[in-house]
């Protein structure tokens, strides 16, 4: 373990996942200076029922049954009276806010050759949104309780002295945004998640073996030892008593239509003669297993057959057909492939042309590891903290009309080089990699509205097979960009 | 849109009959620009024209001198990031200033930390010389350098008899793909 990170100061959900399953985020309002400090001081040092802020420090005793994380939007910062000469230190994208950075980048050329910046358009436009749009109440800051299931008293402990606190210091609930982990941290899409993680060098905790190099500790946390993947540090001018071990966190509510996805596979699967489960891995890069296409291009070993009697796609080991042979896959084993031979990894198969895993596939656009692309190898990589919202749908079930997605947080050193970087170029855009001219990514991506185009690369005399129907699977419901600090510089906000 | 006359273009971009340094770009060529490119529209080139003006052209020999040092070193770096299709550096015959013209797949905001990632020390070796050059190490000071290049980066689109294949999609189809 890499002593030089002071893990008392950081907050814990940054460099590991705490793996609850339940998460509860509360947008909240400043009305009063020092108010909002006192809430600040009441999270440092726990009230009552609150749990003080969860650190990195790694739990002596048992796991904590909850743990509770704070993130500080720019006016948040303003709110608690940060003035603005120093608020000027921080990114401009930070500071300019989701809503606004989606309306800019959708609006200038400098912002991704498709035209459509961050992808936050039509529907996903922030006027439409629920948090965090210009019709929306000004969000100061995001507090999380995260639990575990069997803790939901403890929880509703913490959440009654959260909002007592709140209510006493003249700070307002705007919005609450619920969600919980499926079975086996399955998603709506039906695929396991949360599988890749950038193994942050200095993290506590073991290793999980994985092909590509530690990320740098500066790509994920602020302050002049931490230095990033430039060689350089993100907190330059920026006041390290505020910023120091802190970070920046896009929370971002992602509606999924599972319908729409279940369609595409299958329709895609009949017209072109190809099994819809190896359509849905092909889009994703992943079998619903958590596979790598990488690793097993042709079958899932973790839960065989790929589908059951019923015809529906088999997702858990409880549903596994035990009269067929298959080799239960260690989680840790999940990460551990390329796209690529390297100097570390000479072996490995070179899937230049996307035989196995499509060079537009969703998790190669967004983490194209060894293989070829536009710029600096093994960059713009972002730490993931999905949680699902709405009621779980299952492939195959019918259209309930209720709304689910992803709450999700993003988190890294620096919003505009890697979060708005993966959404506009490797999402959005078609230059990063060979072979995606004229494509977005098919789950994240915006698509246009006669469809949007994936090519699927066969390998045998039929060529590309190529969809050209792809419908925006995932509409933006809410953002917010915010900060992070340390809990020093928690307490530094709230004494000022 | 049509291309503007050429002529005009090139009144536009002479500089003949300046005074060595009172040139700067910024405030001698207006609007004159605007609107104006050769690039076709939706191709995947980008081009950068930084223009650098020298603290003292009489130290453009000198300039010159580090920028032959640091040539291979450069044309390294440049070549990791698999996006960049062609790079020259132009002094101004009068030594008034340095042109620093790139052309390059995607867009040019998205892609400048990168030129901060491999060629940092390149720049701090050039930007010595220059009048109103960010605050070096670029390194320590990477936004400042983002919003230097930004600033002095003049328009006019390239064109590109190969509008839809990247330096990479390029390297593939000649067999070098690389890594």
């Amino acid at each position: 373990m890499n002593t030089d990170i002071d893990l008392s100061d950081v907050q814990g959900n940054i460099l590991r996942g705490y793996r609850f399953p339940d998460v509860r985020h509360y947008a909240l309002s400043v009305t009063d200076v020092a108010g909002g400090k006192q809430l600040l001081t009441a999270l440092v040092d726990g009230h009552g029922d609150l749990y003080p802020l969860a650190t990195a420090e790694e739990w002596s005793d048992d796991k904590p049954d909850a743990c509770v994380n704070l993130a500080i939007t720019a006016p948040g910062l303003t709110a608690l009276g940060v003035p603005d000469d120093m608020l000027k230190q921080f990114p401009a994208s930070f500071r300019a806010g989701a809503a606004q950075q989606a309306v800019d980048s959708a609006a200038s050329s400098d912002f991704g050759r498709n035209g459509v910046g961050l992808g936050d358009i039509g529907e996903s436009a922030p006027v439409n949104w629920v948090v965090g749009g210009p019709s929306n109440p000004e969000i100061h800051l995001l507090v999380s309780i995260w639990s575990d299931e069997t803790s939901a008293p403890a929880r509703d402990r913490i959440e009654a002295a959260l909002l007592a606190v709140c209510a006493a210091n003249g700070v307002k609930e705007r919005s609450r945004h619920t969600g919980h982990t499926f079975a086996n941290n399955h998603v709506h899409f039906g695929f396991r998640d949360g599988v890749s993680q950038p193994q942050v060098a200095g993290r506590p905790g073991n290793r999980i073996a994985d092909m590509q190099p530690d990320v740098p500790t500066g790509d994920f946390l602020l302050g002049k030892g931490y230095r990033n993947s430039y060689g350089g540090n993100f907190i330059e001018g920026i006041p390290g008593e505020l910023a120091g071990n802190g970070t920046y966190a896009v929370f971002r509510i992602l509606e999924q239509d599972v319908q729409a996805f279940d369609a595409l596979i299958e329709r895609t699967g009949r017209r072109f003669g190809i099994d819809p489960e190896l359509v849905a891995a092909k889009l994703v890069g992943r079998w619903r297993s958590g596979e790598s296409l990488a690793m097993r291009p042709n079958e899932p070993r973790l839960f065989a057959p790929a589908r059951l009697p019923d015809g529906q796609p088999n997702l858990a080991p409880d549903k596994v057909d035990m009269s067929k042979p298959f080799t239960p896959v260690d989680e840790a084993e999940l990460n551990e492939f390329d796209y690529a031979p390297t100097y570390d990894h000479p072996m490995q198969y070179d899937d230049a042309d996307g035989l196995r895993c499509p060079l537009g596939a969703h998790m190669r656009r967004l983490n194209p590891r060894g293989g070829t692309a536009a710029g600096i190898q093994h960059n713009h990589r972002i730490i993931r903290r999905g949680v699902p919202y709405g009621p779980e749908h299952r492939p195959g079930d019918p259209d309930d009309r209720e709304e689910r997605g992803l709450l999700g947080i993003f988190i890294c050193g620096d919003i505009a080089n890697q979060f708005e970087f993966l959404q506009m170029m490797w999402a959005n855009d078609d230059v990063g990699t060979p072979g995606v001219l004229g494509t977005r990514d098919p789950i994240i991506g915006w698509q246009p509205p006669e469809g949007g185009t994936f090519r699927l690369p066969t390998g045998d005399n039929r060529g590309d097979v190529v969809i050209s129907d792809l419908p925006r699977l995932v509409t933006t419901r809410g953002a917010l960009y915010c900060f992070m600090p340390g809990i020093a510089g928690v307490k530094w906000l709230a004494g000022r | 849109m049509g291309l503007p006359a050429l002529s005009d273009a090139h009144a536009s971009l002479d500089p003949t009959g300046t005074v060595a340094g009172q040139w700067r770009g910024d405030t001698v060529l207006p609007g004159a620009w605007d609107g104006f490119s050769a690039a076709l529209e939706g191709q995947v080139q980008n081009s950068i024209n930084l223009y650098l003006p020298l603290k003292n052209p009489a130290q453009a020999m000198s300039l010159v001198a580090t920028l032959k040092e640091a040539g291979q070193q450069a044309h390294e770096a440049l070549a990791s990031l698999r996006t960049v299709a062609s790079a020259r550096f132009v002094m101004e015959p009068t030594g008034s200033a340095l042109w620093v013209m790139t052309v390059f797949d995607g867009d040019m905001g998205s892609y400048l930390m990168d030129f901060v990632g491999v060629l940092a020390d390149v720049f701090d070796a050039i930007l010595v010389y220059i009048d109103g050059a960010p605050p070096l190490p670029v390194r320590e000071h990477a936004q400042a350098y983002v919003d230097f290049v930004i600033r002095q980066s003049k328009p006019g689109g390239v064109h590109s008899a190969m509008p839809d294949i990247t330096v990479m999609e390029a390297l593939r189809l000649a067999g070098r793909p690389g890594r």
